[in-house]
């Protein structure tokens, strides 16, 4: 195809693009095309202003709300998460919980301090007892005597002579009982395991006021088998049982239920055979 | 084409401007659409040559368009390219459901206003060739326009458009029609 027959062709092309269009089919096109183009313009320059409106009130919500999060995370949200935790539990029985900041409770106070007994609601005895170390229960407060002086002070032995830590309602009286005694005697039992016989967490000083046994997992004092009998039979520990293991004192009656050796405060004494 | 055909600018912040430029860009384009409708065979082209401004009218009241001239050919003819092809797959669904009396594929329509033995020479003509000739000379795209509404690269569009030229003139000789 020659240059002239393809621009020939060309020309033929392009004339079919240049026929106008009817006047009157025109004009009806002009008219449908201004009524879509107005009804456009509105509706998207009313969604236009909502949506913008929306998307500004959103991200205000979600700036809010992840800033405070992040505070409250931190703890550093001041007073506003306790007002705000009295306002939720006002109106909700939701247990909020107060926060670690300024103007947290009493109870929240004594908490951070380890000082659960007071909050937990079980009233000790703390008349005559050293400033500054827990009354939460008699174990915590004879290891914190025992940390601050040592094991042979005075002091710790005056601690023991004391009822501070012991519920209120308890009736044992430390140092009547033989506690001192048979208590150091398995102390010097455990000596060599370098551990200590009263304050176990969950074993010994149990501020439920069940008055387990002090003493540790392993802590078996000497003359006691495995069974937490007397070992007035001579029968070996075989068995490597910790011998103040829970049940060897009947916690809801106080009797008995084996010679354990240790004397729980509070308890009787079951090796002297009460 | 003058150069008044830069809408993006005229749509934001003026409610009644995207209807002048609808306008104008109607008054410009409508003619190679209605063309470009027409040697698609497509069936009632003034009607879908309105569709297809509605569309545009539309579009540029929405902000939907900004760019020069050629992308807004490009985009006008992208609209009427779906159009057609609309038009087509609705005729085949109702042919298919009513099969026409006449089998015959080419027919020349004695009562359009343009050359009907051209609109018959390109009916000859298969579908991509018809397709890129059509966009390439009766809608005045470029090469690169072309091949992005029909999807090709710029090699297959121009291997195209030559074979189609080759094609067009053995059904459209110049010869005996005394041109």
């Amino acid at each position: 195809m020659s240059d002239n027959e393809k621009d020939w062709l060309v020309d033929r092309l392009r004339a079919l693009g240049t026929q106008p269009v009817d006047p009157a089919t025109q004009s009806q096109h002009l008219t449908e095309m201004a009524t879509a183009a107005v009804d456009r313009a509105q509706r998207s320059t009313f969604l236009g202003r909502v949506g913008r409106r929306v998307q500004l009130g959103a991200a205000v919500a979600v700036g809010v709300l992840l800033g405070t999060t992040g505070l409250a995370t931190a703890g550093a949200l001041g007073p506003l998460q306790p007002i705000a935790a009295r306002g939720v539990e006002a109106v909700t029985p939701l247990n909020v919980p107060g926060g670690e900041s300024r103007g947290k409770s009493a109870e929240a106070k004594l908490k951070a301090k380890g000082f659960e007994a007071e909050a937990s609601g079980v009233e000790r005895v703390t008349e005559g007892c050293e400033a500054g170390i827990s009354t939460r229960n008699r174990g915590q407060y004879l290891k914190g005597i025992r940390e601050k002086y040592g094991n042979d002070s005075a002091e710790l032995t005056a601690a023991k002579a004391s009822r501070c830590g012991m519920p209120v309602s308890s009736e044992g009286t430390p140092g009547t009982d033989g506690e001192s005694t048979e208590a150091d005697a398995s102390k010097a039992a455990n000596a060599n395991k370098g551990k200590s016989d009263e304050h176990k967490p969950g074993t010994a000083g149990d501020d439920n006021g069940t008055g387990k046994p002090e003493g540790t997992p392993g802590g078996k004092p000497e003359g006691v088998d495995s069974n937490g009998k007397a070992a007035s039979s001579g029968a070996p520990d075989t068995a490597g049982k910790p011998a103040d293991t829970p049940g060897d004192v009947d916690d809801t009656s106080g009797k008995c239920a084996g010679g354990t050796g240790f004397v729980p405060d509070g308890q009787p004494d079951c090796a002297a055979g009460s | 084409m003058s150069n008044h055909l830069t809408y993006g600018s005229w749509v934001i912040g003026c409610n009644t401007c995207p209807v002048h430029a609808a306008g104008d860009v109607y008054r410009e384009l409508a003619p190679a659409v209605l063309g470009y409708l027409r040697a698609q065979r497509v069936p009632d082209p003034e009607d879908v040559l309105g569709e297809v401004f509605v569309q545009v009218a539309r579009d540029l009241a929405g902000g939907r368009f900004s760019g020069d001239e050629v992308a807004l050919r490009r985009w006008v003819f992208s609209i009427a390219h779906n159009r057609a092809m609309d038009a087509h797959r609705r005729r085949t669904r109702r042919a298919a459901a009513t099969p026409p009396p006449d089998p015959a594929p080419v027919t020349v329509q004695h009562d359009d206003p343009i050359d009907p033995t051209l609109v018959a020479a390109l009916a000859t003509l298969s579908p991509d060739q018809r397709e890129v000739l059509v966009l390439r000379f009766v809608a005045d795209l470029p090469l690169e326009a072309v091949a992005k509404v029909t999807g090709r690269r710029v090699g297959a569009v121009k291997a195209l458009q030559h074979r189609g030229l080759e094609n067009l003139r053995k059904a459209y000789p110049r010869e005996p029609l005394g041109r």
